[in-house]
């Protein structure tokens, strides 16, 4: 299968208001990440700003409710939007979530957990292998952000993941701080968890900040929040995997209290300093 | 053998909150329930969300705390079957006129209306309008045969309640006044290029474009607006359909 990649450079999630800005000049980024589900709509100004985008930048089209986590099979018309999108487009990549979002008919609209076993595993695998079969190209699966974990898993996430990108031949996209909400709600290292995981299928990076909840009695808990600048633990991570690794493709991820495109692109920058200084000096 | 698992996580999360699934999860429970509480905050919040951003007006004339109420028990009435969100709350309206704590607030449903419209042009499928210079070729006596099909933005919501004086009021786009006459005002949503464009419509007008989209001939769209407004002008209900943008093709 055809596997197209994203420079190994920083991007920015795209935002619309930040699209007047972006369209005056030429953003020093390395390509610009969408959510699939914004752009499904049949035409009108996120298509027209999508077009634009797609002219100058390269494309990262991130999917968030095929459920490829969950019992059933796909919902092959969701599915069917997505394909048209990267036919549309032709994204340079493609993701998802090891996540589940749908009962039934009903659409959840959260990336919720699940367990971890040779049950789940086969059917992960059969789901990626379709989404796959289906756009004709190779993709890439973000470990998740998890605030529970599930009693019936008996395999670790990291083996769980590397089982799935070597079955289904799909890359991973690994959030670095969908690992440092799991490492402080579930009590391990974050070190650690990258050292057992799959780095040789990694074909992207999310960078993000997270909030802290703190309920009635006293106990807190991270969560993905997306509103906020990365923090220095999180840079700290990402240099060590970068180290490790070498230079990857790395989003600068918001989804909630956007801040201004100048802001943004500080956070894209910090983490082109940080791949820089790892790139080899004769490729 | 999973099935059960997510059926039971779904269930519990949709359910009043004090449903919790200990059993599905391990490790210490008062820190698990927090974490379940998450989702259970995530999947109603960010719904409530969706709806609050497709229905800013309707958010902004009952409030936040009314709107969240409401549309909390919206999403538990009609949850949505599909992940297109910008679709979502396509039922509100027929929702709201039948919720009994809005009853105060009797034009909220056709607002409703007036915003899902709005929303449904703004993701509606491009395509240029019919240009008038179009109709223009087309031999006199065969015009009044014409079918003509409507632009796939626009949409006529009629309405007894004064909605787009509302709409602007309360968008910035009219300045606030003290309304004297609560007429009720038809209105074309278009979007023949990028911006979605709100008109006034006179009954007439309002009727004749509905009779259009239900693929009545111009002469019989014609005949049923006069039969209800004598004072119906075709002439003039073309022009301004044309300058809106209204019509896509004719046959």
């Amino acid at each position: 299968m055809p596997c197209l990649r994203l420079p190994d450079d920083a991007g920015a999630a795209f935002k619309p208001e930040h699209f007047s800005h972006i369209d005056q000049a030429r953003q020093p980024v390395g390509f610009f990440e969408i959510h699939a589900e914004n752009y499904m709509g049949a035409g009108g100004p996120p298509h027209a700003r999508l077009g634009r985008l797609s002219e100058d930048y390269a494309l990262s089209v991130h999917g968030v409710a095929l459920s490829l986590g969950g019992p059933g099979p796909l919902d092959t018309e969701h599915l069917g939007r997505l394909k048209a999108l990267c036919d549309r487009y032709q994204p340079e990549s493609v993701s998802e979530h090891l996540a589940w979002s749908r009962h039934g008919s009903t659409y959840l609209n959260d990336l919720l957990p699940l367990p971890y076993n040779a049950t789940t595993l086969a059917r992960v695998v059969g789901h990626v292998s379709h989404l796959q079969e289906a756009l004709g190209r190779t993709v890439l699966l973000e470990n998740p952000s998890t605030y529970v974990r599930m009693a019936h898993s008996d395999m670790h996430e990291t083996d769980f993941l590397a089982e799935v990108a070597r079955q289904s031949g799909c890359g991973l996209l690994l959030d670095l701080n969908n690992v440092q909400v799991c490492a402080a709600n579930h009590g391990f290292d974050p070190y650690q968890y990258l050292a057992r995981f799959p780095l040789h299928a990694v074909a992207q990076v999310h960078l993000a900040g997270h909030a802290l909840s703190v309920d009635d009695h006293g106990h807190t808990l991270v969560l993905d929040s997306h509103d906020r600048p990365v923090t220095d633990s999180g840079w700290a991570l990402y240099e060590t995997l970068i180290e490790r690794h070498g230079p990857l493709p790395t989003l600068v991820e918001w989804d909630a209290s956007i801040p201004a495109w100048p802001c943004l692109l500080r956070e894209v920058r910090q983490a082109q300093a940080i791949l820089a200084r790892y790139r080899r000096r004769n490729p | 053998m999973c099935t059960p698992i997510y059926d039971r996580f779904a269930e519990a999360l949709l359910a009043p909150a004090g449903h919790y699934p200990g059993d599905l999860f391990k490790g210490n429970e008062s820190q698990l329930r927090h974490g379940f509480a998450a989702y259970r905050n995530n999947v109603i919040g960010s719904l409530i969300q969706a709806l609050a951003s497709r229905f800013p007006v309707t958010h902004t004339l009952v409030g936040e705390a009314f709107f969240q109420a409401m549309a909390a028990q919206f999403i538990h009435v009609s949850a949505p079957q599909s992940p297109m969100l910008a679709d979502y709350g396509d039922g509100l309206a027929a929702f709201v006129a039948g919720f009994e704590p809005a009853a105060s607030v009797p034009y909220l449903a056709d607002v409703v209306r007036l915003e899902t419209a709005r929303s449904q042009a703004y993701h509606a499928a491009d395509a240029p309008p019919l240009a008038a210079a179009a109709l223009a070729a087309v031999p006199a006596q065969q015009l009044l045969g014409l079918r003509l099909t409507l632009h796939p933005a626009a949409r006529v919501v009629r309405s007894a309640w004064p909605i787009l004086t509302l709409w602007e009021m309360n968008t910035g786009a009219r300045p606030w006044a003290e309304l004297d006459h609560w007429r009720g005002e038809h209105v074309l949503v278009a979007r023949p290029h990028l911006n979605v464009v709100c008109h006034r419509l006179g009954e007439g007008q309002a009727m004749f474009l509905h009779a259009l989209g239900a693929h009545l001939t111009l002469s019989q769209a014609c005949e049923q607006a006069q039969r209800e407004h004598p004072g119906f002008n075709l002439e003039g209900a073309m022009v301004c359909a044309l300058q809106a943008g209204v019509f896509l093709s004719f046959s």
